[in-house]
């Protein structure tokens, strides 16, 4: 073994490792950190890209419920393969997985129609685990860099979008207007301490609450 | 040359996990040569990287790397307590999941028991390649 080649290895190791840690764990996508350094160029030269779609998984908790753990990460990775497949590799976006079934897609406006065609096939994915079959879908919300918005804004503006497109259901492209932001809705859970019993709340998003305030069934304080 | 360690009498076979083939020994005593132009320091920490470089990769990256050299991307590894392991990966388009147990025993180290789990889950899949199952036709 000579010097230089163990130099090299350790060239190889460090840049492997420089790989390693952008990778998601669970799909082929890009991580968080993969995604935080994307920011800085996200909307600055004609070339970048422009987009921000936010996609969420549709069905993850029941299919956990009914399949288990291995069946909601096969369902994640079907759906980050998938991505992988039809927006990464053939329409040349960036995408990365940011948390459990959220995913954050980058791409230019003027490849958004080929897009919403290609998402379309996020209706219903097929998942097969040996002799199981079940089905998972995704759907999306897009927004644009309009009005120099930070990243962040613009991101929260798709995610706002993407709730939108859960209730219309897999497959479904819903971009984020004024409208979208002035009747949006989220669900809050909560257990109350006094009963236990779990709570849900449908709100408006412009409400700005971050939690369930009164039970549902013995109306105490939360 | 260390001797491979022997599993407890009562357990069958199992290959062990890869040990590391990264050149530790060497590129420590240069650091440190460098870092301090002290020739002991620097054939210490060769033999701490001697040590170091013989060390095996943890369970779920043993299995990762040992997976992917046979085509099978691994989805997720699920540890089950101390003494069992279950692996989800994706072939043909098709999850498949594996889990193997060791067998009960008092003498086991831990270093056994990854072993032995890897070497196992390895077997499973090797005899799960060699049916002769449509799905696992490429």
């Amino acid at each position: 073994m000579t010097l230089k080649s163990s130099l090299d290895s350790l060239a190889k190791a460090f840049a492997d490792f420089e790989i390693a840690v952008r990778l998601d764990d669970k799909t082929p996508l890009k991580n968080a950190l993969a995604l935080s350094e994307s920011v800085e160029s996200f909307a600055t030269t004609d070339g970048e890209p422009n987009v921000i779609v936010f996609a969420d998984i549709n069905n993850l908790k029941f299919i956990n419920g009914k399949y288990g753990q291995t069946g909601g990460d096969a369902a994640i990775d079907k759906v980050g393969t998938q991505i992988n497949d039809l927006f990464v590799t053939s329409l040349d976006a960036q995408a990365f997985r940011t948390s459990g079934d959220e995913f954050i897609i980058l791409t230019q406006e003027e490849r958004l129609d080929e897009f919403r065609g290609l998402a379309a096939g996020f209706e219903t994915l097929e998942v097969v685990i040996h002799e199981e079959v079940f089905t998972v879908a995704a759907s999306f919300g897009i927004a644009a860099n309009v009005n120099e918005l930070a990243f962040e804004e613009i991101r929260e503006r798709a995610e706002t979008a993407c709730k939108k497109a859960k209730l219309k259901g897999g497959g479904i492209c819903v971009e984020w207007t004024e409208d979208i932001a002035r009747t949006a809705i989220e669900s809050l859970r909560s257990n109350c301490h006094s009963c236990n019993a779990a709570t849900t709340v449908i709100v408006p998003v412009e409400r700005n609450l971050t939690s369930v305030r009164y039970c549902g069934v013995c109306g105490e304080a939360l | 040359m260390s001797e491979t360690p022997k599993y407890p009498m009562e357990w069958e076979d199992r290959q062990r996990r890869p040990r590391q083939v990264l050149e530790l020994s060497l590129l420590g005593a240069v650091a440190t040569y460098a870092a301090t132009s002290n020739v002991a320091a620097s054939l210490g920490a060769g033999a701490i990287g001697a040590a170091l470089g013989n060390q095996p990769l943890t369970l779920g990256e043993a299995l990762r790397r040992t997976f992917s050299e046979k085509g099978l991307r691994v989805v997720n590894f699920y540890r089950l307590g101390r003494f069992a392991a279950k692996i989800l990966f994706l072939f043909n388009g098709v999850y498949w999941t594996l889990e193997s147990h060791t067998p009960t025993s008092a003498e086991a180290t831990l270093e056994d028991i990854e072993d032995w789990l890897y070497g196992d889950l390895v077997k499973q899949v090797d005899d799960l390649l060699g049916q002769d199952d449509m799905r696992l036709r490429p």
